[in-house]
């Protein structure tokens, strides 16, 4: 049985009255990858922010690492977890080694020690940016805009990744990478990795828990990915959904009309 | 870190000179300090004036590059948050009133000046500290609120002043370094330099607050505390220059535009950079106002506008010709 890197006990949250979800409860197992799915305004940003400390729930408690999350300072929190938002800057002049640089806010002084200059290394080959390691931010493209951004939550905290919508502006070999990378950390850190995400297909395939949201007062629930789909897919969805499974075991998802051709 | 390095020697050997040049060289000609009277026009009533100007210059830049950082807006200038305007309706009504609240050697004009901008500083620390997770929009927008409510009531005392009173209050706001005494110098450079130098080290944030919020936060910076630090020491540095030398004009926000141009955008190089481009831009404005319709002293804040101007925009063109890549 695996430890639990966060527990959830009663999590509700809103902005101003408009209630965004009641009553969470739920645990996330510690070296795990986990996706949070669910559609369009179900909470699932919200619900990561949570985890990430950023927003305070409204009510309840979460504990993450064996301790109240509300009594972490910034720093700590810093060197325990890494997030990285949906949205990301456009416009930065800054060179992509000086963003991965920012990453070690919480330990560099004003400049870097050698030690952190391999960690930013070891990120730099890891996300595939060699070419670019010295062009400035915003002459990136989008999909290489969102690769510096996560190799600098990598280079922050590879142990625990709070990532929002990470693949929605990759094409799908660069998704592919993702993955793999995304193994890679996993096996090298025994991360835990906790990712939001609207590809249904690629969470089948690659993150063995999810937690499945919905709107409409439908209750929170996690568990065993392919399980909780083939159960559950259809009405949080709420459009006709199936699971199929290829000889090689490769999973994918029939939705719409697909489904009802079957 | 080369560049960095090329623009401080430029910067720095440009300054030395420029310095030297206005401590040599005024209305009344050329002067070494080989006589007595010589060695005292040069330390009694050059020297003062280039230590201000410089002192003020580098304040108003720092502040200025600052600002732009914590408000992640390039067209804010020092005077966005409304002190200098508090400042400037503190000289203005004690013009009007002719109040002499009496800080030794200091006079009413600036006591005045120096207690109203410390009066919207408070109101902006208040704002901050109920905006969320150092929401800066709040805090922008109640500035530019402070600082239009201040011009309109300077406008009103204008209207309401005999001519005398209203041409000195004209002078006053244009900015101005005449007749300041080394005793000034001393009583406002703890208020500019302390302030500046907590500006100056507060770069590495500045960089991470560029990310945006979100990620900053999560990377550790505590951006509520960064939001205080910032308005209070820029509030305090502000309201000195502005209380002394009047709001002096684009200093602020074109030599932080300059040094970027230059290709410095890393904060922690850009703000000690601005600090020294900013007196350098001063000093020299300085010399051109007392000089350049001799014995007619312009006010500097003048110069400022007229050449500032230009300046920044012959270095947006500039911009326009160089690869996208290098801005």
């Amino acid at each position: 049985m695996k430890k639990n890197i966060f527990s959830l006990e009663n999590i509700s949250a809103s902005y101003g009255n408009t209630s965004v979800f009641k009553n969470i409860e739920l645990n996330i197992e510690n070296s795990e990858l986990t996706a949070i799915c669910g559609p369009n305004g179900s909470g699932k940003t919200t619900l990561l922010k949570i985890l990430a400390g950023l927003n305070p729930p409204s009510e309840g408690i979460v504990t993450f690492m064996d301790k109240n999350l509300e009594f972490f300072t910034g720093i700590e929190l810093a060197e325990k977890r890494s997030y990285v938002s949906q949205h990301l800057p456009s416009d930065l002049d800054t060179s992509v080694v000086d963003i991965l640089e920012m990453g070690l806010y919480h330990s560099t002084g004003w400049f870097l020690k050698k030690s952190e200059s391999k960690h930013i290394e070891n990120a730099v080959k890891l996300f595939n940016l060699e070419k670019i390691k010295n062009r400035i931010y915003r002459t990136l493209s989008g999909g290489e805009k969102r690769r510096v951004f996560l190799a600098r939550g990598f280079v922050q905290c590879p142990h625990v990744m709070l990532l929002d919508e990470p693949t929605v502006f990759l094409d799908i070999a660069q998704t592919e990478q993702f993955i793999e990378v995304v193994r890679k950390i996993r096996k090298q850190y025994n991360s835990t990795i906790i990712c939001v995400s609207h590809d249904i297909s690629m969470v089948l395939n690659n993150f063995p828990k999810i937690i499945l949201m919905g709107t409409g007062g439908k209750k929170t629930i996690s568990g065993d990915t392919s399980e909780i789909l083939h159960k559950f897919g259809h009405s949080y969805f709420d459009i006709p959904l199936s699971i199929s499974r290829t000889d090689d075991g490769t999973q994918f998802v029939l939705t719409g009309e697909q489904c009802r051709k079957l | 870190m080369q560049k960095t390095l090329t623009v401080f020697t430029i910067l720095s050997v440009l300054g030395l000179m420029i310095i030297l040049l206005s401590l040599g060289y005024g209305p009344s000609g050329f002067k070494w300090p080989g006589n007595a009277i010589n060695y005292k026009v040069i330390t009694t009533i050059r020297l003062p004036r280039v230590l201000l100007a410089f002192l003020a210059g580098s304040t108003l830049a720092v502040a200025g590059a600052s600002l732009q950082g914590l408000l992640l807006n390039p067209l804010v200038s020092p005077y966005t948050l409304g002190v200098a305007s508090g400042s400037s309706l503190g000289a203005v009504i004690a013009i009007r009133t002719g109040i002499d609240i009496v800080i030794p050697g200091l006079g009413g004009i600036f006591t005045l000046s120096f207690i109203t901008g410390g009066f919207v500083l408070v109101m902006l620390m208040r704002i901050a500290a109920k905006s969320m997770n150092g929401n800066t929009i709040t805090v922008l927008l109640a500035g530019i609120t402070i600082a239009s409510f201040s011009s309109s009531a300077i406008m009103f005392i204008q209207y309401t002043s005999s001519y005398n009173e209203s041409f000195k209050m004209v002078r006053w706001l244009m900015g101005t370094l005449d007749f300041v005494t080394m005793k000034q110098i001393y009583s406002i450079a703890p208020f500019t330099i302390i302030p500046s130098v907590i500006l100056i080290s507060r770069g590495k944030d500045l960089n991470l607050l560029g990310l945006g919020t979100e990620t900053a936060i999560t990377a550790g910076l505590n951006t509520k505390k960064l939001v205080m630090v910032i308005i209070i020491s820029t509030g305090i540095a502000v309201a000195s220059v502005v209380s002394i030398a009047g709001p002096i004009a684009f200093a602020g926000i074109i030599v932080p535009h300059a040094i970027r141009l230059l290709g410095i955008k890393d904060y922690r190089f850009l703000l000690p950079l601005s600090a020294i481009g900013g007196g350098i831009f001063l000093v020299a404005s300085d010399l051109i106002a007392r000089t350049v319709l001799a014995p007619i002293q312009l006010p500097t804040g003048v110069i400022t506008s007229l050449t500032g101007g230009p300046f920044f925009l012959f270095l947006l063109f500039q911009m326009g010709k160089t690869k996208t890549e290098n801005y």
